[in-house]
């Protein structure tokens, strides 16, 4: 190696030492250099040498390069012999000894290069095998340990101050990455958006706008920008409301929100929904707005479908409760007659066949006037057109009265009624009375109707947390299955309907439940199959 | 071929039935045993073949592609190379996230994943990289204030002589390409690397690299002093144009104080006259363009046989850089034969390698090189 390659090594190597700013990579880095260079598989620093006692030396064991064995004693103290401080005439030590003497016998190694940096410090280079260099190498590193204790010593004194500026400099890198982070998000969200975004400057000009805004109004960003927006996209029937929109947003004093109509590029009107904000600079002036509109043409044109559907079924739904209570008033007032004159057929009759025979035309005329009835009170109540008039009843006296009127129809059918509720006199609950009646009257007809033979109805009651009164109708019939007590209430839905000779219209328990939700109260039902059911009704207290 | 039905295997066409019985007889011989495989880069597909038979026996499989094998002296451009071990040294195959910044943490993990006796002075690492990992010089300079010189190193690049990306490194459960796969040999001294180039006295600054990539030489483009350089003490006129044909014979050498270098083939050019080389070059390096060894010349073979021939171990796995074979065309072929004539007594096999790890001295700093061959005797 020529004299300018070795200069060229001592640059390369003092640009290494010049661009470190912390002490320890400075000190690694160099000595994998010196290492390299030197062809020695393994060195160390040490540093803050001081003389224990005469001829031997204490130091810091800092930085380790290969010495494998060494890694565990990284920071310990060392004792040196006179030779590491004061070296001999080539740095070369090969004092197997003395090496050991430092390092240990285990080590091996057979020869140390001793490069001093300054007084206190060291690099040592070792080697298993005594080496052959013929280059003075002691001599031609003493410039670049020179350098190299300079730098060492501006990283110690200035490490606190770097770490400032690193961690100031990490902070902003970290800063500025997630701004172009935001940045880069804000971009993919604009683009990936399933609505139009655009930018304008203070004079309604475009800046930018996304595909989406593309595809909304057929033009092409290059097209548009820098254009007005009054000039390109509005009808000139919307020309002065998006004016005073523009000022207003402008002003910030409204705009932010509004529904016109705008053009495309294919001379189709569309209604679009706006959402405006002003962009303001960093001392608050604005200097543009940004908008996010959405094409709500179809959107609008759903809704007046659906608007318009509403109200032809409202209007068919009235016309059909109408019909239905003009049916049951014309069907009621023939049927009037035929009840009435097969009565006084019953009462002048002579022989028993028409005796018979008007009884059950009596008896048909009946149930088809019940049927009316509930027809026309469910066709009612489903219009919203019955008439309750809610107040404070005493419990006793609607359910009393009702009792008296059930208790013919028990003994009839040798059913007996355990009522548990007479002590209650002074409960008020807020009701229509005559319609509590009819409800009470139905479930209790049914609980007597579908009993078991010489059955029983009991009759029990709770007050739900001060708020609702609760009436439980217990029967011992045959009980209902999960399907039937779902479908029970449903009208013209009758449990075991088709297996029964058990008269009614099946409309009673979804007129009742229609009724008692209207008086803000419910009706529920628990059965088991062959356990019978019991049906509570709970309406509000006073 | 067979070579040694104990300890190697050459096969040059996959037969998955001689495969399966191989891992098995194996495996019931030696319940704690592995076996390494060499893949030629033509037989890739063996690699799926090998890991299902390794897997259905139970048998440990860990390996490499390389462009191509050498079985005896000679390059063998197809077949699998199987190398047996009675027990199988301990490994690890690691990603590499081709970071500076990661290294740490990647070293950190190998050597936690690795069984390495602190007192033990006979052993080694072989290190098989992708040759597509960039800063292999960095990795291993981090490995080594990790482990030290407790171990002596050796290693190759394996991959594809095209130097496209693919996956080049398995074991059981994978294969994969941007690793690393790490054994530790037990009782090993070390291997012998050699490369024979020599270097005129001028030499020239490095004044702006990016890992493998050399931007500005002298603070001018790359390429242009490079160009001059070659003209000036080789006489070629190398252009954009001949660049590719041209660069492998004339690579550029990074000087050290004492005398040797390390190689560095520029394998790609840029536009704004970077020059891209296998293997880092460390910004400020000083660099010197190399005269190519001679095809007529010896001197490289009998250097590695005047260190090897007296080691006791009978077989030697030998890997021969893929840049030194273009550049010596067919008498890379006479080396090889010539390294086989002179260590008769021993077996040579191995692989053509696209990059190098070692030292000319035993237990030297461990270097990445290019264009070198690396002998390591096999226990």
């Amino acid at each position: 190696m020529n004299r300018e390659q070795i200069t060229q090594v001592l640059y390369e190597m003092a640009l290494v030492t010049g661009g470190e700013t912390h002490a320890k990579p400075l000190i690694t880095k160099t000595l994998q250099r010196l290492l390299y260079h030197t062809a020695f598989p393994c060195g160390v620093f040490i540093s803050d040498i001081k003389e224990a006692k005469k001829g031997k030396y204490e130091c810091k064991l800092e930085q380790i390069v290969g010495c494998g064995n060494l890694l565990e004693k990284k920071g310990n103290i060392l004792t040196l012999p006179e030779e590491f401080i004061h070296g001999c005439e080539s740095g070369l030590i090969k004092d197997t000894r003395c090496i050991n003497y430092v390092f240990g016998e285990q080590k091996k190694y057979k020869a140390a290069l001793v490069l001093p940096v300054n007084d206190n410090e060291r690099f040592v280079l070792l080697n298993k095998t005594i080496p052959n260099f013929k280059l003075p190498f002691g001599l031609i590193f003493e410039p670049i340990l020179n350098n190299f204790n300079k730098t060492l010593k501006l990283c110690r004194e200035n490490e606190s101050y770097t770490s400032l500026l690193e961690q100031e400099i990490a902070e902003r890198k970290k800063i500025e990455y997630e701004l172009y982070s935001s940045a880069q998000h804000l971009r993919l969200y604009r683009e990936q958006a399933p609505m139009a975004t655009i930018e304008w400057n203070t004079d309604f000009q475009v800046l930018d706008w996304n595909k989406e805004a593309e595809k909304m109004f057929g033009y092409a960003v290059e097209e548009v920008k820098g254009r007005n927006f009054v000039d390109i996209m509005l009808p000139e029937t919307a020309i002065v409301d998006i004016k005073k929109l523009w000022n207003d947003l402008m002003s910030q004093t409204g705009g932010e929100i509004s529904i016109n109509e705008n053009l495309t590029k294919d001379g189709r009107t569309i209604l679009c929904e706006w959402h405006n904000t002003p962009l303001k600079n960093e001392i608050g002036k604005v200097i543009g707005a940004a908008s996010i509109v959405q094409d709500i043409t179809e959107r609008k044109n759903a809704e007046q479908e659906i608007v318009n559907a509403k109200e032809e079924a409202e209007r068919a739904n009235q016309a059909k409760s109408q019909f239905l209570s003009s049916m049951s008033h014309e069907l009621r007032t023939p049927l009037n007659a035929i009840l009435g004159f097969s009565q006084l057929i019953n009462m002048d009759a002579r022989d028993e066949k028409t005796k018979e025979n008007s009884q059950e035309i009596i008896a048909g005329g009946n149930h088809l006037l019940q049927l009316i009835n509930e027809v026309l009170d469910l066709s009612k109540i489903e219009s919203g057109n019955v008439d309750l008039s809610i107040e404070s009843h005493c419990f006793n006296d609607i359910f009393n009265e009702t009792i008296s009127l059930i208790k013919p129809i028990a003994d009839k059918y040798s059913i007996q009624i355990c009522n548990n509720v007479s002590p209650l006199s002074d409960i008020y609950i807020n009701v229509d009375d005559t319609r509590l009646k009819q409800v009470l009257l139905n479930v209790l007809s049914n609980a007597i109707k579908y009993n078991s033979e010489n059955g029983k109805v009991i009759i029990d009651y709770s007050l739900n947390n001060k708020k609702m009164l609760c009436l439980s109708i217990k029967d011992s019939g045959k009980g209902l299955t999960a399907e039937q007590q779902i479908k029970i209430f449903l009208p013209f839905e009758r449990a075991e309907a088709e297996n029964s000779n058990i008269e009614g219209t099946g409309l009673g328990l979804a007129i009742s439940n229609n009724l008692i939700e209207k008086m803000g109260g419910k009706i529920t039902v628990e059965s088991k199959v062959g356990k019978g059911s019991c049906f509570s009704i709970q309406v509000p207290l006073s | 071929m067979k070579l040694n039905s104990e300890k190697i295997l050459f096969l040059e066409k996959i037969d998955t039935l001689k495969i399966q019985e191989l891992f098995s007889y194996w495996v019931e011989q030696y319940p704690q045993g592995g076996v390494l495989a060499f893949i030629a880069e033509q037989s890739i597909d063996a690699v799926d073949n090998l890991r299902t038979e390794a897997n259905k026996e139970n048998c440990t499989l860990i390996g490499a592609v390389f462009p191509e094998l050498i079985v005896e002296g000679e390059l063998k451009k197809q077949g699998v190379l199987l190398l047996h071990f009675k027990e199988m040294p301990s490994f690890c195959i690691v990603p590499l996230s081709n970071s500076i910044s990661e290294l740490d943490k990647e070293t950190l993990t190998i050597t936690a994943s690795l069984d390495i006796d602190m007192d033990d002075d006979e052993q080694a690492l072989f290190m098989i990289f992708d040759s597509m990992i960039p800063n292999i010089a960095s990795f291993i300079d981090e490995l080594y204030l990790k482990i030290g010189d407790v171990v002596s190193y050796m290693g190759v690049n394996a991959g594809s002589e095209t130097f496209q990306p693919m996956n080049c490194l398995f074991d059981n459960n994978k294969f994969i390409g941007d690793a690393v796969l790490i054994m530790v040999i037990k009782q090993h001294h070390s291997a012998v690397l050699e490369h024979g180039y020599t270097s005129p006295d001028s030499s020239i600054s490095a004044t702006s690299t990016t890992g493998n990539r050399i931007s500005s030489i002298d603070w001018r483009p790359a390429f242009d002093v490079y160009k001059e350089l070659a003209y000036k003490h080789y006489g070629v006129k190398i252009t954009k144009d001949n660049f590719y044909e041209n660069a492998v014979h004339f690579p550029i050498g990074i000087v050290r104080m004492d005398g040797e270098m390390l190689v560095r083939i520029p394998v790609a050019l840029d536009d704004d006259g970077s020059l891209y080389c296998v293997g880092e070059v460390p910004e400020n390096s000083v660099l010197t363009l190399l005269k190519a060894v001679s095809p007529n010349s010896s001197k490289t073979i009998e250097t590695i046989v005047r260190k090897i021939e007296n080691q006791t171990e009978d077989t030697i796995l030998t890997f021969y850089c893929a840049g030194r074979r273009m550049h010596l065309g067919d008498a890379s072929l006479t080396e090889l034969s010539l390294l086989k004539k002179r260590l008769s007594h021993k077996n040579i096999f191995g692989a053509l390698s696209l990059g190098e790890i070692g030292g000319s001295k035993q237990g030297g700093y461990p270097l990445f090189h290019n264009a070198a061959l690396i002998n390591i005797p096999w226990v």
